[in-house]
């Protein structure tokens, strides 16, 4: 170990004061109180006792840890001048051990100190100036833990200290250690205190965030900060989605490409301790520490590593035991880290463990709220030709809790549709386990029931039954196209009234708000009726949409009205999401609910309507068919419309004629178009198909383009049973 | 509608020129498939297919020549498609159906080609 304490020299006139002693040491006493730093203390008190006592060598040492931390002030008169260099810091061998040993004043003649049993004479030290004579006096704590020492050599006037000598340089003494100890207090309950609030700024930082890169990030950069660091890093174990483990690490104070070369650090015995979680490793200098060195294939640090020297590593354990990873900071100088460094990095860790933990489980919670949430939404809403659905759905927060609104579209047991949004109340899996079950009745009970009144009181009845009780609202439509209009029968088990836009101008709210379902045994159903045709729109939505920004600001039916009215033209997609941006917008991107919307409308053909439908041969003349049948409207729709239907139904009717079998049922196409859209049906005998999952992927070899073909180009399209198999696609007029 | 027109001219050192008029449907495909068929295993090494005159094309017509291209491939063969650009047919400007073949805008381009 080398010594790292350090010294200083003053060279003056030193001249015994006229004041007289006692003066001399009030004045000493007043600059003491004064001073700022353990230094100042050293070099006033030298000087003072070096002129007060009149000696022609003083020499002031603060102890830390032996002499190992130590501080020294020389002064010498000039007489001593040549010996201003010698600012070695003391071996600590000698008579002066007695001193701080023993915690008492040591005085010497010549004879004396060479007769001491401790003297060891100069010969270890040259360059040391001559040494006549000897006086000390240690510094002592209020304690009594020695705190160093002053040493005297030399008087001014030639003669042997004397016992008054010694009472001055006791006095000088007390004073010292009384300044040492208040400036060292102060300083440390200083450091305390930066160091804590470092640490709460830096906890404080980690505690909110959420993402693991930005927790690992900030405590490496804090650590790096706040520590004589030349760099740090964070390596830290990862879990992908595969469950596979690999490593990461973040940087600060270098660029990643000072570590873009190497390797993975691995259980070496220099990195080992920290990866096992064994504890905190600091070392003044890593390079000759025994554990350096020893592991293939670089044998100490990789070629082109940043130097060195001070190593600081500190584990960063949860509190399962497991380690996440660990803290690492270096530096090119040797026994940069201190023990406090070391306190403070260890703070910094145990704050980022509780942070990683936390964004572990926060990430969790957001994986299962999502699974979750996919489960109680329909993944895809059936294609119904008669009608357009659009559907929109947000759950408050950012996806760490399962929402409590739902939707759903099916069909009932009379073949008309059941369109349903519903509130759940509450958040979590509570009300996740009320939305199934909310979801499956309803679905389950369509199988045989079609009245909207009866569904929902079977619902209440379910709910009422339930072991966890939670009460939901909800609307139900039961939709029946009827020519090109839309049948709508509502019931709303308190919920908000959903909103009926006209073509004409103007909307109606419509629904008689019932009873929530899951809270009385009788609940109030009333069911009431509209018609909508071609042109109109129908919303249906959870509160969370009215009151996204509730109680400052609420969107009122009017203003939702007025949103989907100047959306609608361009599509129902449009209208739900526009609505869904009004209400995020009016709570400032955080609406305090979760919402969902549905709006829906005929899918009737509008303006001027142009239809025709043709029989057409089972077998190869119908492509010629086809195209005889649409030529007819080209001057309606346009060349590339045309063409585009064509292609589409000749797709369709290829594909029912590969599927009719041995039936002689002739195959009819349908066309009907407006201003608007135009819609496509092709109607045969045959087995049919499944309603794949759009979108469909591109085919990969030669086959299967005629799908692929149909899904790209269609607005929508679907396979319906009727008597036979009827697929009909949707093409929007641009 | 019309049945559609197959020319087949051998340009010497296997390159073939295949040019379709008409519309190619589910009705017909097979007989381009055939023709396509038969000049690869009469040794072309370069079969160049002119739909330009082809006003309509289905799935059928397009599954047709992507086994043709197949074929070719595995016996070092290329088949290369000519057509207007912008014009029909209209199953060529689908997304994905574009990057299918390699397609040039006029003969002489097909031909003048590398390796194709």
């Amino acid at each position: 170990m080398t010594a790292t304490g350090q010294a200083r020299v003053g060279v003056g006139p030193i001249t015994l004061p006229e004041q007289g002693a006692l003066r001399s040491l009030a004045d000493a006493a007043l600059k003491l109180s004064a001073a700022m730093g353990v230094d100042d203390v050293l070099e006033i008190v030298t000087e003072a006792a070096a002129n007060i006592v009149g000696a022609h060598q003083a020499v002031t040492s603060r102890l830390e840890d032996g002499w190992e931390k130590s501080s020294t002030y020389v002064a010498l008169s000039e007489r001593y001048e040549a010996y201003r260099d010698y600012a070695e810091v003391p071996k600590g061998l000698g008579v002066l051990n007695v001193v701080t040993e023993e915690n008492r004043p040591l005085r010497l003649t010549a004879e004396e100190l060479r007769a001491h049993p401790r003297f060891r004479g100069l010969r270890d030290a040259p360059g040391h100036p001559p040494l006549p004579d000897y006086l000390a006096a240690p510094l002592v704590a209020r304690d009594g833990s020695n705190l160093g020492l002053i040493q005297l050599s030399h008087k001014l006037d030639e003669s042997d200290f004397h016992e008054e000598d010694e009472a001055v340089l006791v006095q000088l003494a007390q004073m010292a250690s009384g300044a040492i100890e208040s400036i060292e207090l102060l300083a440390r309950e200083h450091a305390a205190r930066v160091r804590a609030e470092a640490l709460q700024r830096v906890g404080t930082a980690i505690s909110s965030r959420l993402e693991l890169h930005e927790i690992v990030q900030l405590a490496t950069d804090a650590a790096t900060e706040l520590t004589p660091a030349a760099f740090g890093s964070f390596f830290y174990n990862v879990i992908g989605g595969e469950g596979e483990a690999y490593m990461l690490y973040t940087l600060s104070g270098a660029p990643a490409s000072a570590f873009a070369g190497f390797p993975m650090p691995r259980k070496t015995q220099v990195f080992g301790p920290t990866f096992d979680g064994e504890g905190i490793v600091r070392v003044d200098d890593i390079t000759r520490d025994p554990r350096y060195g020893h592991n293939d294939p670089h044998a100490g640090m990789p070629r082109g590593h940043l130097p060195v020297r001070s190593y600081l590593a500190v584990p960063v354990c949860l509190s399962d035991g497991s380690v996440a990873g660990g803290l690492f900071f270096g530096h090119p100088d040797a026994a940069v880290f201190g023990a406090d460094h070391e306190e403070l990095v260890r703070g910094i860790a145990s704050q980022a463990a509780i942070a990683i933990e936390n964004a572990r489980l926060y990430e969790e919670r957001v994986r299962t709220a999502q699974t979750l949430q996919q489960a109680l939404l329909p993944p895809e809403l059936p294609q119904i030709p008669e009608i357009q659905i659009a559907t929109s759905y947000r759950a408050a927060g950012e996806g760490a809790e399962v929402g409590g609104d739902f939707y759903d579209v099916f069909r009932l047991a009379d073949g008309s549709w059941g369109v349903v949004v519903g509130d759940v109340c509450g958040k979590g899996p509570r009300a996740a386990t009320v939305t199934a079950l909310a979801r499956y009745t309803l679905r389950a009970h369509a199988l045989t029931e079609s009245e909207p009144q009866r569904l929902l009181a079977l619902l209440n009845d379910a709910l009422l039954r339930q072991q966890v009780r939670g009460f939901c609202t909800v609307a139900f439509a039961r939709v029946r196209p009827h020519g090109d209009d839309l049948h709508i029968e509502l019931v709303s088990a308190g919920h908000p009234p959903a909103i009926v836009l006209r073509k004409a101008g103007g909307h109606e709210e419509l629904g008689e708000i019932g009873t929530p379902l899951g809270v009385l045994d009788a609940p109030v159903l009333p069911p009431v009726h509209a018609t909508i045709t071609s042109g109109d729109l129908l919303v249906l939505h959870t509160d969370g949409v009215t009151e996204a920004a509730a109680p400052e600001r609420m969107l009122p039916a009017d203003e939702v009205a007025a949103l989907a009215r100047e959306a609608a033209p361009s599509g129902l997609t449009a209208v739900v999401e526009q609505l869904e941006r009004a209400a995020v917008q009016l709570a400032d991107g955080a609406p305090r609910d979760d919402m969902a919307i549905l709006a829906l409308r005929p899918a009737t053909p509008a303006g001027t309507v142009v239809e025709l439908t043709r029989q057409l041969t089972t077998g190869g003349a119908a492509a010629a068919e086809v195209a005889e049948a649409l030529v007819a409207l080209e001057p309606r729709l346009g060349p590339e419309l045309v063409a585009d239907l064509r292609l589409l139904a000749t797709e369709l009717v290829a594909n029912a004629i590969r599927h009719s079998g041995k039936s002689t049922r002739p195959i009819e196409l349908h066309v009907r178009a407006g201003d608007d859209l135009v819609r496509l049906g092709v109607e045969s005998d045959g087995r049919g198909f499944e309603m794949p999952s759009r979108p469909i992927p591109q085919p990969e070899g030669a086959g299967g383009w005629g799908l692929y073909l149909l899904d790209q180009r269609a607005t929508r399209w679907g396979v319906e049973r009727v008597d036979g198999i009827r697929v009909w696609a949707e093409l929007e007029v641009r | 509608m019309t049945e559609p027109e197959i020319t087949i001219e051998e340009l010497g050192d296997g390159v073939v020129i295949v040019g379709v008029a008409g519309d190619l449907t589910f009705a017909n495909a097979e007989r381009l498939a055939r023709e396509l068929h038969a000049a690869l295993d009469a040794g072309a090494v370069r079969l160049v297919v002119d739909v330009s005159d082809v006003g309509f094309m289905d799935s059928a017509g397009l599954a047709a020549l992507l086994r043709a291209a197949t074929t070719a491939r595995r016996s070092d063969a290329a088949v290369a498609l000519v057509h207007e650009p912008a014009g029909p047919p209209r199953i060529l400007h689908f997304k994905g159906v574009e990057q299918l073949m390699r397609m040039f805008g006029s003969r002489e381009q097909a031909l003048a080609a590398p390796g194709a």
